[in-house]
């Protein structure tokens, strides 16, 4: 029997998997998504072969948020990794407070990070002119304009075909970094990776997980396997969702997540964003208050999806000015709105819920009025704001600044791709998992995912993710807490 | 049924959206969401027979931009209207040969 069985091959899943190879414990993982393969798709044939449900992931209520999800060997990393960034330290002071222990603010965890970081980010890359994009040297610019702090970004393109694009549902390679460096590295060590399986059901006997219940997605065909240790690793909606499913727990946390709000920009020259649009830079200035300004994906086909609230003759002339345009993300961390995961007993299913808090609410209009100023100031000529069933075109920054001032609650068009802290590591007495990330009422089930992190990163998530868990896998060999 | 309920609810959003049918498009946007979840594909069953029920009783002889007007601003109706709208329109541009290279 194999020593560790993993549940997800994402970034948490691919940390664990390659740190207990390396301390010499046999490890096999099972990914419910399919393999990655270099085959050239469309955005809607990727879309449909790298999303969870195709893309479409709602956490319901007003607004409707539509959460981005991958389901493929690399999990969530495949659609969204690649920008490797630090959590702040005081967010890391903030986790250790909420776990009453020096476990994230120390140079050990710094070390950690800086060790994931040489397996995934090619050493001389914030160097490298070549990578800087034409969407983020327009915002750039602007931002020196109004001297707001940028940084650039850490790529994780080691080994990968780097492309500036970073296409919607990774159909060039350039996201395939965590199967290129550490899947490579697990299958060298001797760890297994199974694609298309799938959980249906874990089978415990007191407090120990002794089976599990897999489905090939493909053939439909279920096998049972004998579990010694078992990790989950599935992420931040999917673990919770193992959980309640198989009532390891009758509840999980509140959900953490960063909101995406994009504004669509067109400028008199072609800017060929869409040969560039990967963002290389971040607008910092406001990352205090958890905010950051971005380029993001310009692709045609998703630019078109955006333009729905559009009449038929506006489609065809922006789509027209196509090579005129780009996107700017404002990334938010909400301080108040999180969203919750619940079982319905009744339907058998789980939904996931959530309410814009009106404090939240606020800090988007302020934030959007910022990027909006940011973006006049970069020489956009007309904007499309991110208000849904809205069809105006702005073109001067009065009028939308209006717009925003008169924006109601559920007039917004929000997504997020990051999300965390479900079954959140914290010092309260009904937490889910100690500070060893093990399950409570369990003694081989260990949570190791963004699932646990104790709150919002208010960055992007890899890093913090990969680096946490590599020291949860130390601590655990440490304190010989594993039952092997 | 299904298949056929999808169908005419995605040749009635081409005809609103101005686009001449198109036999490959309308696979593409059948594929998507025959390949959704099962929970997410019956909500996007029952809005479409909804969507169909509205259009034929209410809406099928007012001019286009009528219509889309309209559709927009019905609730829960206008969330299917424009789910097929978005696929829609992506699988068109993606269509139109676009190197995202």
């Amino acid at each position: 029997m194999t020593d560790f069985t993993i549940i997800g091959s994402g970034a948490g899943g691919s940390a664990a998997a390659l740190e207990l190879l390396e301390n010499h414990y046999s490890v096999e993982i099972f990914e419910e998504g399919k393999n990655y393969n270099h085959e050239k798709m469309n955005m809607l044939e990727g879309l449909q072969t790298f999303w969870r449900n195709n893309g479409i992931n709602l956490f319901f209520g007003e607004p409707i948020l539509n959460f981005g999800e991958g389901k493929a060997i690399g999990g969530s990393t495949i659609i969204n990794g690649g920008v490797i960034a630090d959590t702040s330290e005081k967010i890391l002071k903030l986790w250790d407070d909420q776990i009453n222990e020096n476990f994230f603010l120390n140079d050990e965890f710094f070390k950690i990070c800086n060790d994931v970081k040489n397996i995934l980010v090619p050493k001389n890359q914030t160097n490298d002119n070549n990578i800087i994009s034409g969407s983020s040297e327009i915002l750039l610019k602007a931002a020196k304009a109004k001297k707001y702090k940028t940084k650039p970004t850490n790529l994780a393109f080691k080994e990968t075909n780097i492309q500036h694009n970073g296409p919607f549902g990774c159909t060039s390679g350039s996201k395939n970094s965590l199967d290129k460096n550490y899947h490579n590295l697990i299958k060298k060590l001797g760890g297994r990776i199974e694609s298309n399986s799938k959980v249906i059901k874990l089978k415990s006997n007191g407090n120990f997980i002794k089976k599990l219940i897999l489905q090939n997605t493909n053939t439909k065909e279920n096998k049972e396997i004998k579990v010694n240790n078992l990790i989950l690793s599935a992420g931040p909606t999917q673990t919770p969702k193992i959980i309640l499913n198989n009532k390891l727990s009758n509840f999980v946390n509140k959900l953490n997540f960063h909101m995406n709000l994009k504004i669509i920009c067109y400028y008199d020259n072609n800017i060929d964003s869409y040969k560039s649009s990967l963002l290389t830079h971040h607008v910092r200035e406001f990352e205090n208050d958890g905010v950051l300004f971005m380029a993001s994906n310009y692709i045609k086909p998703l630019i078109a999806s955006y333009l729905n609230f559009h009449n038929s003759s506006q489609i065809k002339n922006l789509m027209t000015d196509y090579q005129k345009g780009t996107v700017f993300n404002c990334q938010i961390q909400p301080d108040f709105s999180t969203a919750t995961i619940k079982k319905n007993h009744i339907f058998n299913d789980i939904k996931i819920s959530w309410k814009l808090e009106k404090r939240d609410f606020l800090k988007i209009k302020k934030y959007l009025k910022i990027l909006t100023e940011l973006v006049f100031i970069s020489g956009a000529k007309k904007i499309l704001l991110p208000i849904d069933n809205n069809s105006e075109i702005f073109t001067d920054i009065d009028k939308a600044f209006k717009r925003i001032e008169n924006l109601n609650e559920k007039d917004l068009e929000i997504n997020s791709v990051h999300a965390m802290s479900s079954c959140s590591m914290n010092k309260d007495k009904n937490n889910l998992v100690d500070n060893f990330g093990l399950l409570k009422n369990f003694k081989n089930v260990y949570l190791m995912d963004s699932s646990i992190m104790p709150s919002n990163t208010g960055q992007h998530p890899q890093l913090s993710i990969m680096a946490m868990v590599k020291k949860l896998i130390q601590k655990n060999i440490e304190n010989k807490k594993f039952k092997v | 049924m299904e298949k056929l309920i999808i169908n005419q609810n995605i040749k009635i959003n081409l005809s609103i959206l101005e686009l001449n049918y198109d036999n490959n498009l309308i696979f593409c946007v059948e594929k998507f969401t025959d390949k959704l979840e099962p929970d997410t594909k019956k909500l996007v069953f029952l809005g479409s027979i909804f969507f169909l029920l509205l259009y034929f009783l209410f809406l099928i002889f007012l001019p286009k931009k009528i219509q889309f007007k309209i559709l927009n601003n019905l609730p829960i109706i206008s969330k299917i209207f424009h789910f097929y709208r978005k696929i829609i329109l992506a699988s068109f541009y993606e269509d139109e040969g676009m190197n995202n290279d």
